[in-house]
């Protein structure tokens, strides 16, 4: 082993250096790399959406926009591409390619060239949602995509709309039956199921939702394009069909999409608090079993976006039961990775002020989650800027930081060299404060009655609590949007001019990703097939046996 | 450097044929359509058409040629394939529970403009046709399994004569509906007939071209058993569906 570790002193040897080596790569780390840059510039486009509307939202009256469509067009660019552009991508593409393979000791995806292909198809989901900002007709109808008003002229490019959500659903179903045969499968001799880290638990069950719920969605979309163009009827009430039937379709997966990216961030934040705490995951038995038990739980929580749609009251309190149900393994993960901190040796890294900040966002956004899902409460605040709040908390702003803390932790991996630890810290810093200033005041405002997507509220201009919240988002905004981007810039910084990477495991952790590679992992992940002991355990940081290797042929071996 | 990091960096797997399939499927392909029929453009439409498919065709056949015949003991394609009709499930599942909509809530059925005769004899026969494919699949399946390149290769070329016996028939039978004036949006029978035929038109389409890439390795001598394992999986999932499409269309 020490043989192989730690010779990578000059340059990167574990990375292509040929245009072709990068474009028609089938190798899964570097297709994991092109995920990444697809998706942060997915963060980007719908991160400047984001701050146009809020510049907007500053004051009462227009600001830098009178014109409706125009807002629309920010708000469906906002919440279409920061979901399936950036969230998704980021966990179900980067850290399920570049990360799980590796974790699970396999040299590869189990299909390599499906695998290419699906971050070819999810660059045009992006190059096509991309499409919609020079257009003419873009699509206006949010990433909701509602009929009937989607089925109106108003509503702009309906077809491009189905094309981006069917383009990327593909995209997401190649990805996860490769995932799901790359674990099934592929695991290094000596992993059983239960010495899987987290991540790749979480990931792999994300995925199992993915199969399960994307492809209803796909045809929910489907439908959408053959009413408005191809003359059938679906959601067309004229001729018998119904639009609530979309409105049921769409929430069938789209909530499911929720914990389709709640699950892969939390697998982040365990593993970068066991290694950061030196601690055993709290409970890891019982932590698998909770993440398990979101597919069926999940399955049924859909219909409580219909509680003000004219559900009959025993489904509305059938429906708030099995939304609070959800709490149950979810608590319980919030509970491992409380357990996982306590009386831990911590130590504060760059990546563990992210995941920390993400975790504190997300206890904010679950706790106020608990009161939405009681449909008495729900019918007063539905489609309110508490909701708004609520889910920014608890899936986009947690979600995403902890995605970042991802990306700092493995960046010596994909880069060979550190990031700087300072400008990690401060970054991090200044986005929990920055969302904090944003999101906070919003709840206020959201409970005062302040409806979502409004491009202005004149008529709540005599609101003081509204108007300053607004005016106080609007604040937080531009300190989120200077830590944003001093994020990339610190990512730039680090994979140029960053200090080299002088250990393959910088942070100490007992995964295979940093026990048995190089620096930088090459072609194959490792030079022979690895193999885990007896008694090894991701997550074992006291007496844990080292991953051995096969021999190679003709040679001896590294042991 | 030691022999083993040579060997570990020495290149890198490429090949430029899932991003032809990609782009030419994900970008050109959809952009044909709306070209088509949203901005009413037929000639930018054509042109678009004719780079997504040639992109997709090409990166397809080269895909299949780096790959078909590729004999490997790492048996996962039968998995990836029954996870792959999970998901197609759960898609015509979303469909079939728009027509369940439509059907349980409407006051009669078939509602009005519904021919009297929408063929029902003529699809049970064109389905009784399609099962025998299953047969015939499954003989292919069993030459494979005996080394029999020839038999095998044979049997796959007359499931697919089938199949296109089937199509052929399918397409009857909706040219005669559409001269009696029943067309897609006439009703929601008319949505549902004409919208769950489609889709099982679609999977006819892309099952012949999955048995068709078993052929020419087949006559090479060189099967991958994964593969067509998956291959029949699929074929049998396709003749499912007609029946279902039969059951919940025309004698529901």
């Amino acid at each position: 082993m020490s043989g192989f570790m730690g010779h990578e002193p000059d340059g990167r040897p574990g990375q292509p250096k040929t245009v072709k080596e990068w474009v028609f790569t089938l190798d899964h780390k570097v297709i994991g790399v092109w995920y990444l840059i697809g998706a942060i510039a997915s963060f980007v486009v719908a991160g400047l959406a984001a701050s146009a509307m809020r510049i907007e939202l500053g004051s009462v009256g227009p600001d830098i926009t009178d014109n409706g469509d125009i807002y629309n067009l920010w708000l469906t660019m906002h919440g279409a591409v920061m979901v399936l552009g950036f969230q998704i991508p980021a966990l179900l593409g980067f850290v399920a390619n570049w990360a799980v393979p590796i974790m699970v000791g396999g040299k590869d995806m189990a299909f390599p060239r499906v695998n290419a292909m699906s971050v070819w198809l999810l660059w045009s989901g992006i190059l096509l949602a991309l499409a919609n900002l020079v257009i003419p007709d873009s699509w206006n109808g949010m990433w909701t995509g509602y009929p009937p008003y989607s089925l109106t002229d108003g509503a702009g490019n309906t077809a491009l709309y189905s094309f981006i959500v069917v383009v990327l659903g593909m995209s997401s179903v190649f990805g996860a039956v490769n995932l799901a045969c790359t674990v099934a499968f592929m695991r290094c001799k000596g992993m059983g199921w239960f010495q899987m880290p987290l991540t790749v638990w979480c990931v792999f069950t994300a995925n199992v939702i993915q199969l399960i719920f994307v492809p209803v969605l796909a045809a929910s979309v489907i439908l959408l394009s053959l009413d408005k163009y191809l003359g059938f009827g679906f959601y067309n009430p004229e001729v018998g069909g119904d639009v609530l039937l979309y409105q049921n379709l769409f929430w069938f997966y789209s909530h499911p999409a929720v914990y389709v990216i709640l699950l892969p961030f939390m697998g982040i934040m365990f593993e970068i608090f066991a290694v950061s705490a030196r601690n055993d995951v709290f409970n890891y038995k019982a932590t698998v079993w909770s993440v398990i038990a979101f597919i069926p739980v999940s399955s049924d929580v859909w219909v409580h976006h219909a509680y003000v749609a004219g559900l009959p009251d025993w489904l509305r309190l059938l429906q708030t039961f099995t939304t609070l149900l959800i709490s149950l393994p979810f608590g319980l993960l919030m509970l491992s990775l409380t357990g996982t901190l306590f009386r831990g040796s911590i130590r504060y890294t760059g990546p563990m002020w992210w995941a920390m900040a993400a975790f504190m966002m997300l206890i904010i956004g679950a706790l106020t989650g608990i009161p939405n899902a009681l449909s008495a409460v729900d019918y007063g605040i539905s489609d309110s800027y508490v909701i708004m709040s609520h889910f920014h908390y608890v899936m986009a702003v947690s979600g995403s930081m902890s995605i970042f803390a991802g990306v700092f932790f493995w960046f010596p991996k994909l880069s060979g060299r550190m990031c700087n630890e300072f400008l990690t810290k401060a970054t991090a810093a200044g986005f929990f404060v920055g969302m904090n200033i944003v999101m906070g005041p919003l709840y206020l405002a959201g409970i005062e009655g302040m409806p979502r997507r409004y491009m202005d509220y004149q008529m709540f201009a005599d609101n003081a609590t509204i108007v300053d919240a607004q005016h106080w988002s609007t604040i937080g905004l531009y300190i989120t949007f200077v830590s944003a981007l001093l994020t990339i810039v610190t990512w730039l910084h680090g994979a140029i001019a960053g200090e080299k990477a002088t250990s393959a495991n910088p942070w100490g952790s007992e995964s295979l990703e940093f026990t048995a590679t190089a620096i930088i992992p090459g072609q194959g992940n490792f030079p022979t097939p690895v193999i885990c002991p007896e008694g090894w355990h991701p997550y074992n940081f006291i007496d844990n046996p080292k991953p051995q290797f096969e021999p190679h042929p003709g040679t001896s071996g590294h042991h | 450097m030691s022999e083993e990091i040579k060997h570990y960096t020495a290149h890198w797997h490429t090949s430029p044929n899932p991003l032809l399939v990609g782009f030419g499927a994900g970008l050109f392909l959809p952009w044909a359509f709306m070209l088509q029929f949203v901005y009413d453009m037929q000639t930018a439409a054509l042109v678009t058409l004719a780079i997504g498919a040639g992109m997709t065709i090409m990166g397809g056949l080269g895909w299949a040629a780096e790959t078909i015949g590729v004999i490997d003991d790492e048996n996962w394609s039968p998995s990836a394939m029954f996870m792959f009709i999970g998901t197609e499930i759960m898609t015509i599942g979303g469909v079939l529970a728009g027509y369940w909509v439509a059907r349980l809530g409407a006051a009669s059925w078939p509602p009005e403009g519904t021919p009297a005769d929408v063929g029902a004899n003529g699809a049970l026969i064109a389905t009784l046709i399609l099962i025998v494919s299953s047969f015939t699949i499954g003989v292919a399946r069993k030459k494979e399994l005996n080394g029999d390149a020839a038999g095998f290769a044979t049997f796959t070329l007359i499931s697919v004569a089938i199949w296109a016996v089937f199509m052929y028939l399918t397409i009857a039978g909706w040219s005669e509906l559409a001269a009696q004036g029943f067309t897609i949006g006439v009703n929601a029978y008319a949505t549902a007939l004409y919208g769950f035929t489609g889709i099982h038109f679609a999977h006819l389409v892309m099952g012949i071209l999955v048995m068709l890439t078993c052929v020419p390795s087949a006559f090479k001598g060189r099967l991958s058993y994964s593969y067509t394992r998956a291959m029949t999986m699929y074929v049998h999932f396709v003749n499912v569906l007609g029946c279902w499409v039969l059951l919940q269309i025309y004698y529901w």
